[in-house]
């Protein structure tokens, strides 16, 4: 009764994931909002505290982002194919560079508690209150970012795990691995935004 | 289809009978049949809707004299934060889609089911999570949140009330929300039957359509606005806190991106059942279908250009202010289309009075003095004046419960037949009718009056002077009650003891009508036609 | 039915595109241009993601509801942004 037949059922379940990946978008674009507004009204500020973010982790995380998404890519590719072992090690690499990106991160947010540079912190406290809200936002989105990062890389293990145990194939799993990979997507494009908004202020 | 065939020994219960044979509460809580999965959301949002009728009969009984009647002053914040807090995310916002958008609009373009069934029963999993959560935050000790619905900074973060657990609460609400809505949107694109174009598709549909992208669109924003309260509670951020260089306007900024056109999920879906129930009980087509398709996408459109008139007398700029004020008069006229063509639909139709249609026709009426008085409100010389006194509560009751509670009530009686099989009796439910609709203007009528003297909304006390207005308001507020309760006990009687239903006992056109009350678990037996069905 | 995805080549093309981007971005907010710092970072990073957007996630081997559902989506959030700014920018 349907108006398509089996393609329906994928493109349902990826025009599905499509609309998720939209309220992501608006989720994130609260925060931006809120960025653009505190940006605008301190400028100066933004640029000093931006100054005081690592350009050489925040490039080498975007790089390894970018990389874990062509290797994505490459996965969901070699799935269609029917390349499945090829699929899983490409997909077991994008866990790979996105835990490390966690890392870096994790390193870069302890160097900052560190150096006092956290919401509530007596060293943040005394200064402009342009950096504070700086930091505060730095967190939040970074954060905010990081979690997405971690559950995007649980769900393409759960995908690994779930794919290994039942036999997959190309037709049955594909609409599975491919949504898997959309949200993998999105986490990067986030932080596509995220990198210069807050790493290169001049 | 011969053993389809109704023997008086076992009557037709479609799919009322769970297709495994199993029975009691597990064929319902783990259906993913959308007819269950929208029957179970029909009874959560209707007791919630008990529960917020009773906190609204308190305060109204709270408020029959000045100074202290029955509760405190505390009480009083935190009862009229509950009500909010049930009606808005717990009523009124899965109303309509998630219970009756669930049940019919499968029916309506002649599919088995959603898209996604198994999402589908997750959402309403997750929206009782959220009633739990919102209910811990009234009963689990402390003092329960006293902020209002709006969870307004400063004071949001500061109240030492359960405000996280609140917070946390509408945040669950709102993910069910967006999962039912991006359901709905993948369903209408790909599970019309053959031959069902766009401009096909049942009014009721496109309204549940139109505000699911609403759902998914809006509702993040409430997520994340709702996520940086908590981070401001825990963490300290101080992006909402001026001594510490935040902005609360921005709070406000977000919540109400969100929650302005939240209150167009509210009220398209409800408009979708009157131009379902208006030409039913015409007897003729609906006037300007696609004037009516139109203006449903229109007011979603126009419900993101117009959050700015709940912040007037906020501190925003004046360009700021203009521009929105200007931009909330647009939103009358898609409003207003909708209007004109129910009335000209009912022009020389044959009227069938029944009680659907009654709560329809109030529908019309209450839902143009909501309308009309918004207007009012948008305008903003005037809008300084009466904001935030019970001027703006009537305005809003008689758009929300006037409106799109007159339309639940209208869409229930329409529909009645084909969720249980059974009719209702006719006689009760217009007595019904009839008290709700004088009960519901002797207590919402007077608040005009008294917002315009200057009565403050959210007040615990006030002066002498305004007493008799607020005694009528509460006298029509137990006659309404009166007529609830007579509705009530109509369907829970009619469940049981109701004459069996024939398919279409209307003769309504909709997909839903061609297949037998209440329809078996895959919807259709028989293939139906989509004949010169238009709606 | 969609066509085929895109080949290795052009995957690893897009990659090597992206990061070249990336250079561009950071060597730009370098020379500290007046003016340009913002519109420039956003406008490579809007570049970035129409690539993943179009290749990575294969939107552009999808039908036109796609495509239409996005617009609306980015659409919204420009709308709300835009009105945000009428209180911001004049207060």
């Amino acid at each position: 009764m349907t108006e398509e037949g089996g393609h329906g059922n994928a493109r349902a379940s990826r025009m599905g994931m499509w609309l998720f990946l939209f309220t992501e978008m608006l989720l994130f674009g609260g925060l931006f909002l809120v960025y653009a507004v505190y940006r605008r009204g301190h400028p100066e500020a933004f640029h000093a505290a931006s100054g005081e973010l690592s350009l050489a982790f925040g490039a080498g995380n975007t790089i390894l982002l970018l990389t874990s998404s062509l290797s994505m890519a490459l996965a969901v590719a070699a799935f269609e194919r029917g390349l499945i072992s090829r699929a899983l090690a490409l997909i077991g690499g994008t866990i790979g560079m996105g835990l490390l990106f966690l890392v870096n991160k994790g390193l870069e947010w302890s160097v900052k508690f560190g150096h006092g540079l956290y919401p509530g912190a007596a060293v943040l406290e005394a200064r402009d209150p342009g950096e504070r809200l700086f930091f505060s936002l730095y967190f939040a989105m970074t954060g905010l970012h990081g979690l997405h990062v971690l559950v995007g890389a649980g769900v393409l293990g759960a995908v690994v795990v779930l794919v290994r145990r039942s036999g997959a194939t190309a037709e049955r799993h594909g609409p599975l691995v491919e949504n898997a990979g959309l949200y993998w997507h999105l986490v990067d494009i986030v932080w596509i935004f995220l990198f210069p908004l807050f790493y290169l202020i001049t | 289809m011969a053993d389809a065939v109704v023997t008086p020994a076992a009557p037709w219960r479609g799919y009322l009978d769970a297709p495994d044979g199993r029975r009691g509460i597990r064929s319902w809580i783990f259906s993913t049949d959308h007819k269950r999965i929208g029957v179970l959301y029909l009874w959560s949002v209707l007791a919630f809707f008990a529960v917020g009728v009773a906190l609204g009969l308190l305060m109204r009984l709270e408020s029959i004299a000045p100074g202290p009647t029955i509760m405190s002053a505390r009480a009083y914040n935190a009862f009229f934060t509950l009500h909010g807090v049930i009606m808005i995310f717990l009523f009124i916002i899965p109303a309509v889609p998630a219970s009756m958008g669930n049940f019919f609009l499968p029916l309506q373009i002649g599919a088995r089911d959603v898209a996604f069934p198994r999402l589908n029963l997750l959402s309403w999993w997750v929206y009782v999570t959220g009633a739990v959560l919102a209910l811990l935050a009234m009963f689990a000790g402390g003092h329960p949140p006293d902020t209002g619905w709006t969870f307004y900074v400063p004071y949001s973060v500061r109240t030492d009330t359960n405000v996280s657990l609140a917070v946390l609460a509408a945040f669950v609400l709102g993910f069910s929300s967006i999962l039912t809505g991006l359901n709905f949107i993948t369903t209408v694109h790909t599970m019309r039957m053959k031959g069902m174009g766009w401009f096909r598709i049942p009014l009721f549909t496109w309204g549940i359509y139109a505000t699911a992208w609403v759902q998914v669109l809006a509702t993040p924003i409430i997520a994340v606005t709702l996520l940086l309260v908590v981070l401001e509670r825990v963490a300290h951020l101080g992006l909402f806190d001026p001594v510490r260089g935040g902005d609360p306007l921005l709070f406000q900024h977000l919540f109400w991106i969100y929650s302005h056109p939240a209150v167009y999920i509210m009220i398209i879906p409800a408009m979708g059942i009157i131009s379902e129930v208006i030409p039913a009980f015409s007897g003729k087509r609906i006037y300007g279908y696609r004037a009516i398709v139109y203006s449903s996408l229109g007011i979603a459109f126009a419900g993101y250009l117009v959050w700015g008139h709940h912040m007037f007398t906020s501190g925003m700029s004046d360009t700021a202010r203009w521009i929105f004020s200007f931009l909330t008069f647009i939103v009358a006229v898609p409003s207003g289309v909708k209007v004109f063509n129910w009335v000209a639909t009912l022009y020389k139709g044959s009227i069938d009075l029944s009680a659907s249609l009654l709560y329809a026709l109030s529908f019309i009426f209450l839902f143009s003095i909501g309308g009309l008085t918004g207007l009012v409100n948008g305008a903003l010389a005037v809008n300084v004046h009466v904001h935030d006194t019970y001027w703006v509560v009537a305005h809003f009751h008689y758009v929300m419960f006037g409106g799109t509670g007159f339309a639940v009530f209208a869409g229930l009686l329409y529909w009645f037949p084909k969720m249980t099989g059974r009719m209702v009796p006719k006689a009760p439910a217009i007595v019904a009718w009839f008290l709700m609709f004088a009960g519901f203007n002797i207590l919402y009528l007077p608040m005009f009056v008294l917002g315009w003297m200057g009565m403050p909304r959210r007040y615990y006390d006030y002066l002498p002077e305004l007493q008799p207005l607020h005694v009528m308001a509460t006298v029509g507020s137990w006659i309404l009650a009166a007529g609830l309760v007579v509705l009530a006990a109509t369907l829970l009687r009619a469940l049981r003891h109701g004459d069996p239903a024939p398919a279409n006992p209307w003769g309504a056109r909709g997909l839903e009508w061609q297949t037998p009350s209440p329809p078996p678990t895959e919807n259709f037996e028989i293939e139906p036609v989509l004949g010169d069905e238009r709606p | 039915m969609r066509p085929e995805g895109p080949s290795s080549r052009a995957l690893a093309l897009v990659w090597a595109t992206l990061v070249a981007l990336t250079g561009v971005t950071i060597a730009v907010s370098r020379l500290r241009i007046p003016g340009w710092s913002v519109p420039v970072a956003l406008g490579v990073a809007a570049a970035k993601s129409s690539l993943v957007l179009a290749v990575f996630m294969r939107l552009r081997d999808e039908d036109r509801a796609f495509k239409v559902m996005l617009g609306v989506a980015v659409f919204t959030m420009a709308v709300i942004l835009g009105l945000t700014f009428t209180d911001v920018a004049f207060r």
